[in-house]
């Protein structure tokens, strides 16, 4: 059996959720290294070598260390190819470009907004930080807009790049959850009749349970 | 047939996919989108692109959107034309694949709201938030400490060779180190400003800065489409 892959950071991070979820589909055994950043351990020495903008998750393999969750799961869909769910970052170059194209969306339009609404609804009441009001608003106003895109194509397509689950997709399942099951924004995504019935499909795949199990269970003592 | 890539040769994520193919040596046409008039958000544009936003690109039947999918799928399709864009090595192609995410996800957005409160809001006759785009500029500070650090090891970013990692930084640096207004961000820096000077002089890039002068003394009797040819 191959050496566990580490995966460094909070399951309850966003970022290192989408690392597992994808390592989950691909089959591939890893190991969750803590990171305790509510103790600053993200911003020491020891870790800024793995990653030295001080953010999770960073990942390590017998090959290489790699940080910034997107370019983990291209890698290990492409170290991992015949593996697991084969078809998660396309069989051939086009399928490829349109995973990407999507996965690119995801980044630069979707989780912006969607970031700062898990934090502002999600995190800080929780942290017992004020609420900006101002900024919630603004945030929802773009990630409403981001999500009619979302709703005329998902009424055409099955998934974000076609007719199959991908990466794409799976990109977009950290923020969703938080947002549909840790705020009261949830109506965002089920007044979306196409929208909700994709949240449906993704967030009920095995890997993802098994991810939401990850975040809800009690860390190990 | 020829890469149709819609946008304007002013504008940074168009700037993105030209110097790219250009590098590969692949031709195309440039279709100007007029952003000024917000042709990007009228229904004939959305249908090639859903979120009105530049480039997308055509290339006979296919299309594409996002810059980044755009420049990582050329890259890999004429992997052996013209330089060589991503790594030679799955280990190789990570690093370029993860410091194309950090200029996406650390970089970009810091320049992208300086772009929007100096210039873009003050055209629309909004007032400009200095107090913001100064933000930015701590921000992109310490975001450059960590390029400096990387850099004064390796030549480029992904290693001892020129990637999309670079190449994807070059229109916003351009922005910086020019009307921007925060050129010494990057002189004080040794490291970073030795590494802006080399992929800048690159002459690809020197070809979107021609094309970009052109569109600009040509911009209300210019051409609608110009065919590049590399």
């Amino acid at each position: 059996m191959a050496t566990p892959v580490k995966v460094y950071g909070p399951t309850l991070s966003t970022a290192v959720s989408r690392v597992l979820a994808c390592l989950l589909e691909k089959d591939v055994p890893f190991q969750l290294q803590p990171v305790n950043m509510a103790k600053g351990e993200h911003k020491k020495p020891d870790y800024l070598k793995i990653q030295p903008f001080g953010q999770v998750p960073a990942f390590q393999d017998e090959a290489i260390t790699l940080f910034e969750s997107r370019s983990i799961n291209r890698y290990i869909c492409d170290k991992y190819g015949s593996q697991g769910n084969k078809g998660l970052y396309g069989t051939n170059p086009l399928a490829k470009a349109s995973i990407d194209q999507w996965i690119e969306a995801e980044g630069q339009s979707f989780n912006p907004p969607s970031s700062i609404l898990v934090f502002q609804l999600a995190f800080a009441p929780r942290m017992k930080l004020k609420q900006d009001e101002n900024l919630i608003r603004q945030n929802e106003e773009k990630l409403k807009k981001v999500l009619d895109v979302y709703e005329k194509r998902l009424g055409e397509n099955q998934y974000l790049a076609g007719d199959e689950f991908t990466l794409a997709d799976l990109s977009h399942l950290p923020n969703i959850q938080y947002l549909v099951n840790g705020t009261d924004r949830a109506e965002l995504f089920t007044s979306r009749k196409n929208v909700e019935r994709w949240w449906g499909e993704i967030s009920g795949r095995e890997s993802w349970k098994k991810v939401v199990e990850m975040q809800t269970s009690p860390p190990p003592s | 047939m020829v890469v149709k890539v819609y946008g304007s040769a002013m504008a940074a994520c168009p700037q993105r996919v030209m110097v790219c193919l250009i590098e590969l040596g692949v031709d195309f046409e440039l279709i100007h989108v007029d952003l000024d008039s917000l042709e990007q958000k009228k229904p004939e544009f959305l249908v090639l692109q859903p979120f009105g936003q530049v480039p997308v690109i055509e290339d006979g039947d296919f299309r594409l959107f996002e810059s980044r999918a755009i420049i990582r799928y050329y890259a890999v399709k004429y992997e052996d034309k013209g330089t060589k864009l991503t790594g030679t090595t799955l280990e190789k192609k990570a690093l370029v694949d993860q410091w194309l995410e950090v200029e996406s996800n650390n970089f970009n957005d810091l320049v992208y709201n300086m772009v929007l409160q100096l210039f873009v809001f003050p055209k629309m006759g909004h007032k400009s938030d200095l107090t913001l785009v100064q933000n930015c500029a701590d921000k992109l500070e310490k975001v450059f400490d960590i390029y400096e650090q990387r850099l004064s090891k390796c030549k480029y970013l992904a290693g001892d060779f020129f990637s999309l990692a670079d190449l994807s930084h070059l229109p916003s640096l351009r922005f910086v180190m020019n009307e921007g207004g925060f050129a010494h961000l990057l002189t004080k820096r040794k490291s970073l400003h030795d590494w802006y000077l080399d992929i800048s002089s690159r002459p690809s890039w020197k070809k979107v800065l021609d094309l970009m002068m052109m569109k600009k003394s040509d911009m209300s009797t210019g051409p609608a489409k110009e065919e590049v040819k590399v």
